[in-house]
């Protein structure tokens, strides 16, 4: 009995150290890049939430889903910006639920964009039958996830090669994964692949899609508007502190500084609310996902 | 620069050059080795960053090889270009090229890959097509690795890196430079530290060429203090030397030599002190005594006794030198015999010395020097007038002595000796064979005939020397016959200075001869001027010398005279002394011979006061005798006079020869003369000698008056 009474003191005793430091994340495959762009805005949100024993805050990092899965359902996260996808499967399976979402001045919305060499004739995605379709990895919501949604609307069947050099499927739309951007754009130039797709954001991006390499690329199609990032919350938080947390965000583009902050975070202007409409998109996209996950 | 001094540099300065060429040989081998390390240096440097490069281009390619199969077998461009950025930006990658199985270009790490799809075609790209396995290229001034990639048994192509080697090589080249400096630094260290090594050698070098020079110049320098004893007359001194080198027999030769210069030193002395002919204490031997004497701090009373043999010259010309020599000996001998005979008893001490030719010094210290000295001279007198025999002949000779007392007449050898002399020639003076005591008044006697010499000898040049005439009167007719050519000597400040002064001080040097032939000129001069004037018997007598009849060229001297005045000739008569006949007589014999030959009438002057036998006078070519006045003058009160003068008219007479009577001053003189059928006589019972007119004018007054007569 006793030795059950210190268990319990000791857990709750160690959820409230834990609450005491706010733990912030996103997916990367670059720390340092995301570190820098997170760690301002986390260390006003954590101020800001001293009253509800907030005394820091801590990046952590995931590199993939899976990893930020394991992280909220551990409670050692407590707030996360994904895209769409990703906080589709995470609000879903993994102790997360979706906060605000990221709006700036152009709207809060991307488009998946469809590129090919600049003397391909294709113009739909019908187009692309027999074809190879270079995405960039699972798991990414504008170069996996809306191409193969697209598709599969539209009833085009594609086969998901393990690489470029497996066989070829003349009737459906042969996608290969090019890891990345670049490496889409390339597969698409050099012609180890016949089209590529590109977040719209992305696109203008020189790292990412270099001038020299995007020169000879051509855009033939895009998708419907696509959300900007989700904010994420862990769902077992604290009620208060998960409002205080929720209302911090929607509210820090009026504190002096706040716009910058959510700026440099996410290239937004400020947070809102998620939009009824926005939630019934997203409902259908979580149904087709799942599918393609 | 003394010989140590030479030797010591020239021996330094040879060691120096050694020193200074094998540091020079020294430093260029030094200089060599580390040119040759550099070098060497060098070619490691550059083998190890050759190693080094080719090293870090495998490691590279070890990092690249397992990294790369993935991007490359899924064509993941983005992750080919990163590997290949981050191998880019290691020092000295130059590229990393990835390429298919085929050999194409799959990437340059370019982000548009541009060459993608192109066949290689540069350098070493066929054999980075062909390698199967890793491969190193040296291409250049690179090293390249090339390395293919495998999955499984698929051969999917490859990379390439490489590695510049020039900023390998600029560091092989600073490394060199280092490493040349450094050299060059170690090389001048070296040089530096040599300096005082050089310095310390130096001055070894300079001690031990000291010590060399010393050695050899030290035996030199011995020698040359020996030879400076033996200079300042140290001849007992040895040089002794236990060297068996060359310097010691050098140093035996001079010892060697040194003895044998002090043997003839000694020699030397013995003759440079000493008379050879007499074995007598000579001039210096005498000088040194006197100054011992002189020099003693409380030196006695000393007498100088300086004894010169009257006429020894007659001697000499006339026995010859040899005689001479016999007569000193003699003479030296007889006065070391009288020192010791008749010398006073001791403490006088005498010290008897060969002065010179005919001159003997004795020394006589002790307190009655001159006492002893007095008497010992007298002795010497006459006891020389006892003759001396040399040979067969007996020989007279006078002494005349001069002494000095010391101190009273002088307290330095030189003025001692100097006042003897003028003793000794008062002596002479005072007519020979005879002593004098120095005193200070003949100094200024002394004084007064060397000035009379001296104007004596400037005489005739000034005209002062005119020729006066006596008459010569037939005694019984009392007509003049002839004349005597006599000198005068006029002087303007002295006056008339007699004959009887000058003619013996022109006797006693050589200035009769001179004198003689100008009265010999003169004389024929006036002849000649008077020739017409002059009865055919008129004879005029001019006298010889005997200086002048010893020389070879009398008959010369008066064949030229009469050559000159060829009408003098007729008249000439020439008179000789009886004595300087004797003297001459080796000579005279051939020049009276000559001289009668020549048409001469010959006299002997002073007839009487010699030594001619009768058998002498019959030899002899002369026309008559002239008897000597000091029987005229007393012949009238000494019947000896008278005697010999009557003896001499008579053997003249017996011989067919002429007697003229000299001096003759009164008619008893002339009376007793004529009686003894004398033929001619002169004097002032005539008239004295007068100038060359005033005799000129008796002869016409005479001429005339005895013209009337006849």
């Amino acid at each position: 009995m006793k030795r059950t009474l210190a268990s319990l003191v000791a857990v709750l005793l160690a959820q409230a150290l834990q609450a005491q430091t706010l733990v912030i994340s996103t997916l990367s495959t670059r720390p340092d890049y995301h570190l820098s762009r997170l760690e301002p805005i986390g260390k006003r949100i954590a101020d800001d939430l001293r009253v509800y024993g907030i005394t820091g805050v801590r990046v952590r990092l995931a590199k993939d889903v899976a990893s930020m899965c394991n992280l909220f359902r551990n409670r050692q996260l407590d707030w996360a910006g994904v895209t769409i996808a990703a906080a589709m499967s995470l609000s879903r399976d993994c102790n997360a639920e979706l906060s605000v979402r990221a709006l700036d001045k152009g709207g809060s919305t991307y488009k998946t964009q469809f590129f090919s060499g600049v003397g391909a004739q294709f113009k739909t995605l019908d187009d692309l039958r027999s074809h190879t379709l270079a995405l960039r990895s699972k798991g990414s919501t504008s170069s996996y996830f809306v191409p193969l949604m697209m598709l599969k609307r539209a009833s085009i069947p594609f086969v998901v090669h393990a690489s470029l050099h497996s066989p070829k499927s003349t009737n459906a739309v042969n996608v290969v994964l090019a890891g990345s951007e670049t490496n889409t754009a390339l597969w698409v130039k050099l012609g180890l692949a016949d089209a590529g797709v590109a977040n719209s954001s992305d696109w203008p991006d020189q790292l990412l899609f270099p001038e020299n390499v995007r020169k000879d690329l051509k855009v033939f199609l895009s998708s419907e508007a696509i959300p900007l990032g989700i904010e994420l919350v862990r769902a077992d938080l604290p009620a208060p502190l998960k409002r205080a947390l929720t209302q911090q965000l929607l509210t820090l583009h009026e504190m002096p500084g706040g716009s910058a902050l959510i700026q440099r975070y996410t290239n937004a202007e400020r947070f809102e609310r998620l939009p009824p409409a926005l939630l019934n998109q997203l409902q259908q996209y979580s149904a087709l996902f799942a599918v393609l996950e | 620069m003394r010989l140590t001094l030479k030797f010591t540099l020239l021996l330094t300065v040879a060691l120096l050059l050694a020193l200074l060429l094998q540091s020079y040989l020294m430093l260029q081998q030094g200089r060599k080795l580390s040119q040759d390390l550099t070098d060497i240096g060098a070619q490691v440097l550059t083998q190890a960053s050759e190693t080094q490069q080719q090293q870090r281009a495998s490691l590279l390619a070890d990092f690249l090889a397992p990294t790369l199969v993935g991007p490359v077998y899924y064509s993941d461009f983005d992750g080919v270009r990163k590997l290949i950025e981050t191998a880019l930006k290691q020092p000295d990658v130059q590229y990393v090229v990835v390429f298919d199985a085929e050999g194409k270009l799959l990437h340059d790490g370019s982000i548009a890959l541009e060459r993608y799809g192109q066949p290689m075609q540069d350098e070493g790209a066929k054999q980075a097509t062909l390698a199967r396995e890793r491969i190193t290229q040296k291409l250049g001034e690179r090293i390249e690795i090339v390395t293919p990639l495998w999955v499984g048994a698929d051969y999917l192509g490859g990379f390439r890196v490489g590695l510049s080697l020039a900023n390998a090589r600029t560091l092989v080249e600073v490394e060199n430079e280092r490493l040349r400096v450094a050299g060059q630094h170690n090389l001048t260290m070296r040089t530096l530290k040599t300096v005082p090594v050089l310095l310390i050698l130096a001055g070894i070098a300079t001690l031990l060429a000291f010590g060399v020079a010393r050695g050899l110049v030290a035996p030199i320098v011995k020698l040359k203090r020996y030879a400076q004893a033996l200079q300042a007359g140290d001849y007992q001194r040895r040089i002794e030397s236990d060297r068996k080198d060359e310097i010691g027999d050098v140093m035996q030769s001079f010892d060697a030599m040194a003895q044998a210069v002090a043997h003839h030193h000694e020699e030397v002395g013995v003759l440079a002190f000493s008379d050879s002919l007499t074995g007598l204490p000579n001039r210096n031997r005498v000088k040194i005594l006197l100054q011992q004497h002189l020099s003693k701090i409380n030196s006695g009373a000393m007498a100088i006794i300086l004894c010169d043999l009257d006429d020894f010259k007659r001697i000499n010309d006339s026995l010859g030198h040899d005689a001479g020599d016999l007569l000193i000996k003699e003479l030296s001998q007889r006065f070391a015999r009288w020192i010791d005979e008749h010398g006073p008893p001791t403490p006088t001490q005498f010290e008897l010395a060969r002065f010179g030719g005919d001159e003997f010094v004795i020394l006589v210290q002790g307190a009655q020097a001159r006492v002893a000295a007095e008497r010992y001279a007298q002795h010497l007198l006459s006891g020389c007038a006892q003759g001396v025999q040399l040979g067969e002949r007996q020989v007279f000779i006078t002494l005349s002595i001069g002494i000095a007392l010391y101190p009273e007449d002088g307290n330095t050898v030189d003025t001692l000796l100097k006042n003897a002399d003028v003793a000794m020639y008062q002596a002479k003076m005072a007519g020979k064979n005879t002593l004098r005591l120095f005193a200070p008044a003949m100094v200024e006697a002394v004084s007064n005939r060397l000035n009379l010499e001296g104007e004596l000898r400037h005489a005739i040049a000034r005209g002062q020397l005119q020729m006066h005439y006596q008459p010569l009167v037939d005694i019984n007719s009392r007509k003049i016959i002839g004349a005597e050519a006599l000198m005068r000597w006029s002087h303007p400040d002295l006056g008339e200075v007699s004959p009887s002064l000058f003619i013996p001080l022109a006797e006693d040097t050589d200035l009769i001869a001179s004198l003689g032939e100008w009265a010999l000129n003169q004389a024929c001069a006036q002849l000649r001027s008077w020739d017409s004037q002059l009865p055919s018997s008129f004879y005029l007598t001019v006298n010889v010398s005997v200086r002048q009849l010893r020389r070879q060229d009398m008959g010369n001297v008066v064949e030229s005279v009469l050559a000159a005045f060829p009408a003098a000739g007729k008249y000439l008569h020439l008179e000789i002394t009886e004595s300087s006949l004797f003297e001459s007589s080796v000579h005279a014999h051939g020049v009276l011979e000559r001289l009668k030959n020549l048409g001469i009438g010959l006299w002997l002057d002073d007839f009487g006061t010699g030594f001619s036998g009768l058998s002498q006078l019959r030899r002899l070519p002369v026309q008559g005798v002239k008897i000597d006045k000091s029987f005229i003058a007393e012949m009238a009160r000494d019947p000896e006079d008278l005697a010999i003068t009557q003896a001499i008219i008579a053997m003249a007479g017996s011989l067919g020869m002429k007697v003229t009577a000299e001096g003759v001053e009164t008619e008893e003189q002339l009376a007793l003369l004529r009686e003894r059928r004398c033929d001619t006589a002169q004097g002032y019972l005539f008239s004295k000698a007068v100038p060359a007119d005033a005799f000129l004018a008796l002869l016409v007054a005479d001429l005339s008056q005895h013209s009337k007569l006849v």
